[in-house]
């Protein structure tokens, strides 16, 4: 089988994180017991395998989490692997139905939030109506005259 | 500044005279007619200019070869310009009101037909109507036009002409709703020079079409110099000289008939007819950079038109923002020259230029200076970003601007910095079962709104008779009253000792004045849906005296009704969540009222409208704050005050005056103790005790300085005309006694007194927000409350503004059904943990 290493930058919490290509892929073929949440691999010593962190399976339709390296003798390099449920299983995870209590970009906007820190400073917004008809009484016609009759 | 056809996509688009290019969507052509089909939200056709997210559009006026409904709209935000109405031949919904079509979640529809509205970015786009018939309406338009390189080439019209089937009314309301504005040339001879404005400047101006041959075109304008002629832009460029002016004798308007002096009061109106007459032919187009511009919050888009001398305008450019000016200017006569310019600058720019400039400059030009560009002089308001200059006093400084600011209303200022937090957004939707934008618990619209009634009372004019005067026509009225008798008469002794005399039909002074009931000085130009034309000046009594000389006008109605317009309270908390509520105070000031507190819940993110109910009988007055609900406008609060001021010009108004400030004083002392008076303005009863105590009159005794020693006060004691001293000591000696600030002076929160007229007159909102720190890449660490269900996958949003190096924002599960994962049993765990203690999708 092939496993495609990748070195990935994305937060372990990403669920969908961006591979990028593969930086090295090699076959691999397993002997004796091997674990599908952590496996080890044993693999021919490749530079390449110090800047990877992240590998996947195709066969097993998983992707791990990589830790440290170990060179050992005859040219190999030992990789243990953890296997990372977001990416294994991201197809499915976003179509779970859940309750979002938190979320970055998508909010109730007048909900209670106890997060944010507490004020600091007050602060003063003047907005003004669009029209704005008084002045002081100047040269228009702006006063009244009140009389008795007159109406000729 | 981009200048044209620039594209979403960087290319370039290009109309040239009456050809255009073969767009990707253009299906055919016709000769003398243009179709399009397969308008696309990025597609935008004659050019296009972009600002912010306001993609707006100068559509070619025959736009459409089948009745396909074009579409565009990108910008979402109700508060920007509509953008981009797509005319369809066959369908005409764009003569309906001309609002954009919302859906019904108040998205703004993306496909709807109805006429193009220019973007206020071309210095000249005009759509306007001419009829050869009753039934067959044209439409022009045109756009400037410029080459592959941006710089300009020509400006192109275009024509669309058999639009049948259109009346008046529709004429007329898609006439409003184009924002058409016609620029109009009123040229007041060689004393005065020429003042330019545009229509939409006027108090009241329509255009409308007329069934005959040509248009009708009606503006009225008050003026104290007769024009001597009148010119309307026409489309094409030329002038179309009003060559019959209607003075307000033959005019109907606003339902009312009448004459006006020709020496005070001036209206014209005219036919376009066919006279018309072109500038000379000699046409400059100005390119200071047409280069673009990235705009940024803050920035302003500044256009003016008006005259101006060509040397001033040349040296303006200086002080303009570099590289983004605009300028057109044609010459007109000599070295006057009509220019429209167009640039961008900040508020900061806009005063330093303009004033700067205009103030020092302008006094020298004698001919062809900006008329009626006036300046803000309070440099310290930030909303103050109107550059108006007054000019000198040749011409009435109330007509509008010759030079006038395009477009800058519905400008949302916005004060955080780039560096601050991100960009107000219209709130995205919540995925899944999401709640409703605006909790039902609101208290917006329940009940049955309660509005402002569109009605009025009659005044009482076969009892007395209201005249709206000038100041000059006072001061006229005044010196025909005190200083005509001066003049010698044969029957001077009839005119000043009898009070009226049969003999010459006129009334004598001594009458005169007895007949003079008030004067009041209101700080706004009366309107005019209010007044009638007073042909005979002003008459007293039952006499023929005209005390003032010649026509002016009176007041038809007791009461009247001043719009202050609107007011958006727009949410501003950076984070968006509760605190726009309920850490937030909301008051609103209303002049010659006082403030009054506003509940942010009702008004946050609503639109508030205020009004203005004027009592012209006794000079107060009634603010109202309304919002607008389901079935129309309901009030949420009120404020009564006092907004005509007295001006005593009898010994009776003095007492009065004198009077009523006494009160005044009293009430709101008395008002702030808990005191109260009756009607009558006698003390209550169970205030006598009190009011003595707070005046530090004891029980049975008096104040010396005031009332007479042994006089008791009790509750019959009334504050009036005679007891005005009496009022008056009580108020000075409690004010010694009462350390709150603002007490008795009634003029900041309303009064009679004449003072008031110092307070502010500008309506104004206070908000007053906290402003709390802002965590460190709080969005991305926190995240916000969202409380709402659905699936995982939907509650993906935009993250750019937020998560800019990894496009994945952080997002926090409870209650997670796992149904349809495959994974093992370890793993689904593991994927509910981690989904509740937050994972970036």
């Amino acid at each position: 089988m092939t496993i495609n290493f990748y070195t990935v930058e994305d937060d372990p919490r990403t669920v969908e994180k961006s591979l990028g290509n593969s930086i090295h892929s090699p076959d691999a073929n397993i002997f004796g017991s091997c674990s599908v949440k952590n496996p080890v691999l044993i693999l021919a010593y490749d530079s390449i395998l110090l800047s990877a962190n992240y590998f996947e399976i195709p066969d097993w339709h998983r992707f791990y989490f990589m830790g440290e390296p170990t060179l050992s003798p005859g040219g190999r390099c030992v990789v243990q692997g953890r296997v990372d449920v977001l990416m294994s299983n991201k197809d499915d995870i976003l179509k779970l139905d859940a309750y979002c209590s938190r979320c970055e970009s998508k909010f109730e906007r007048y909900a209670v939030d106890s997060a944010p820190l507490s004020l600091v400073t007050t602060t003063v917004t003047n907005l003004q109506f669009s029209n704005h008809p008084f002045s002081a009484p100047g040269t228009l016609r702006q006063y009244l005259l009140t009389v008795k009759g007159g109406s000729l | 500044m981009i200048i044209n056809n620039l594209y979403p996509d960087g290319t370039s688009r290009w109309w040239t005279g009456d050809t255009y290019h073969q767009y990707e969507d253009v299906l055919s052509e016709t000769a003398g007619q243009y179709g399009f089909t397969g308008f696309k939200p990025d597609s935008y056709y004659l050019g296009w200019i972009k600002k912010e997210n306001l993609p707006v559009i100068a559509l070619h006026s025959s736009c459409t070869v089948d009745d396909t409904v074009y579409t565009f709209v990108e910008d979402t935000d109700e508060d920007n310009f509509p953008v981009g109405y797509v005319y369809s031949n066959t369908n005409r919904n764009f003569m309906q009101n001309g609002e954009m079509i919302k859906n019904d979640d108040d998205t703004y529809s993306t496909q709807y037909s109805g006429l193009c509205y220019i973007n206020q970015w071309y210095p000249e786009y005009s759509a306007y109507y001419t009829s050869s018939n009753a039934s067959n309406i044209q439409i022009y338009c045109y756009a400037y036009i410029s080459d592959a390189g941006g710089n300009f080439v020509t400006r192109t019209s275009f024509s669309h002409s058999n639009m049948t089937g259109l009346n008046s009314s529709d004429v007329r309301s898609c006439y409003n709703f184009l924002h058409y504005d016609v620029p109009i040339t009123v040229d007041f001879g060689s004393q005065y020079g020429t003042l330019e404005f545009l229509s939409s400047d006027l108090d009241e101006g329509t255009f409308y079409k007329e069934t005959s041959n040509g248009y009708f075109a009606r503006v009225f304008l008050i003026s104290y110099i007769v024009p001597s002629q009148v010119y309307i832009k026409h489309a094409t460029d030329s002038l179309v000289r009003i060559t019959q002016f209607e003075p307000f004798s033959s005019i109907t308007y606003g339902g009312k008939t009448g004459s006006y002096s020709k020496t005070l009061l001036y209206g014209f109106g005219g036919y376009s007819g066919y006279a018309r007459r072109n500038y000379q032919n000699n046409f400059s187009w100005l390119f200071v950079n047409n280069t673009s511009y990235g705009q940024k919050q803050g920035d302003l888009l500044v256009g003016m038109q008006g005259t101006i001398d060509i040397s001033l305008l040349n040296s303006l450019h200086p002080y303009m923002w570099d590289g983004n000016v605009l300028a057109e200017w044609r010459q007109y006569s000599g070295s006057l020259f009509e220019v429209d310019f167009y640039c961008i600058m900040t508020r900061q720019d806009i005063r330093k230029s303009f004033s700067m400039h205009f103030r020092v400059d302008l006094a020298n030009y004698t001919k062809g200076y900006v008329n009626g560009v006036t300046y803000a002089t309070d440099v310290t308001a930030q909303d103050e970003f109107l550059a108006r200059l007054k000019t000198g006093d040749l011409i009435n400084p109330e007509f509008k601007n010759s030079l006038r600011p395009w477009q800058y209303e519905n400008f949302q200022e916005n004060d955080f910095t780039e560096e601050d937090v991100p960009p107000y957004e219209p709130e995205p939707e919540p995925g899944g079962d999401t709640p409703s934008e605006e909790p039902e618990d609101m208290p917006h619209d329940e009940g049955d709104p309660a509005g402002l009634q569109d009605r009025t009372i009659p005044a009482p004019s076969l009892f007395i008779t209201q005249y709206a005067l000038t100041y000059e026509d006072v001061q006229a009225v005044g010196a025909n009253l005190w200083q005509s008798w001066l003049t010698p008469s044969t029957d001077v002794w009839k005119n000043f000792f009898l009070p009226y005399s049969q003999d010459f039909g006129t009334l004598n002074i001594g009458a005169a004045l007895d007949c003079i009931i008030s004067l009041r000085a209101y700080p706004f130009d009366i309107p005019l849906d209010v007044l009638l034309p007073a042909a005979n000046g002003v008459r007293m009594g039952t006499g023929h005296t005209d005390f003032l000389g010649y026509a002016t006008a009176k007041v038809n109605a007791s009461t009247c009704k001043i719009p202050l317009g609107d007011c958006v309270v727009k949410p501003k908390t950076p984070y968006e969540d509760f605190r726009d509520m309920y850490n937030t105070s909301v008051s609103c000031f209303l002049p010659y009222c006082g403030t009054v507190e506003l509940n942010p819940p009702e008004v946050m993110n609503r639109t508030l409208h205020c009004y203005y109910c004027i009592d012209f009988q006794s000079g107060g007055c009634t603010a109202f704050i309304t919002l607008d609900g389901d079935e129309g406008e309901y009030i949420i609060a009120s404020k009564s005050g006092q907004i005509g001021f007295l001006l005593p010009i009898t010994a009776t108004n003095a007492g009065q005056l004198a009077a009523q400030k006494g009160q005044d004083a009293v009430e709101t002392i008395g008002t702030l103790a808990g005191f109260f008076f009756d009607v009558a303005g006698e003390l209550a009863q169970s205030s006598e005790n009190a009011i003595k105590a707070l005046a530090g009159i004891e029980s049975g005794k008096s104040d010396k300085d005031s009332v007479p020693i042994g006089t008791t006060l009790t509750s019959s004691l009334k504050i009036g005309e005679s007891g005005v001293n009496t009022g008056l000591a009580l108020a000075n000696q409690a004010l010694k006694r009462l350390s709150r600030s603002g007490v008795g002076v009634p003029a900041i929160s309303g009064g009679s007194g004449i003072e008031a007229i110092y307070a502010p007159d500008t309506a104004v909102i206070s908000i007053r927000r906290g402003k709390y720190a802002k965590p460190i890449n709080y969005p991305h660490s926190q995240a916000h409350l969202n409380g709402s269900s659905g699936q995982i996958g939907t509650f993906k949003g935009d993250w750019g503004k937020y998560t800019p190096k990894t496009g994945k924002g952080l997002c926090k599960f409870t209650g997670v059904d796992t149904t349809g994962l495959k994974c093992h049993d370890d793993e689904r765990a593991e994927i509910v943990a981690l989904l509740e203690s937050g994972v970036y999708i």
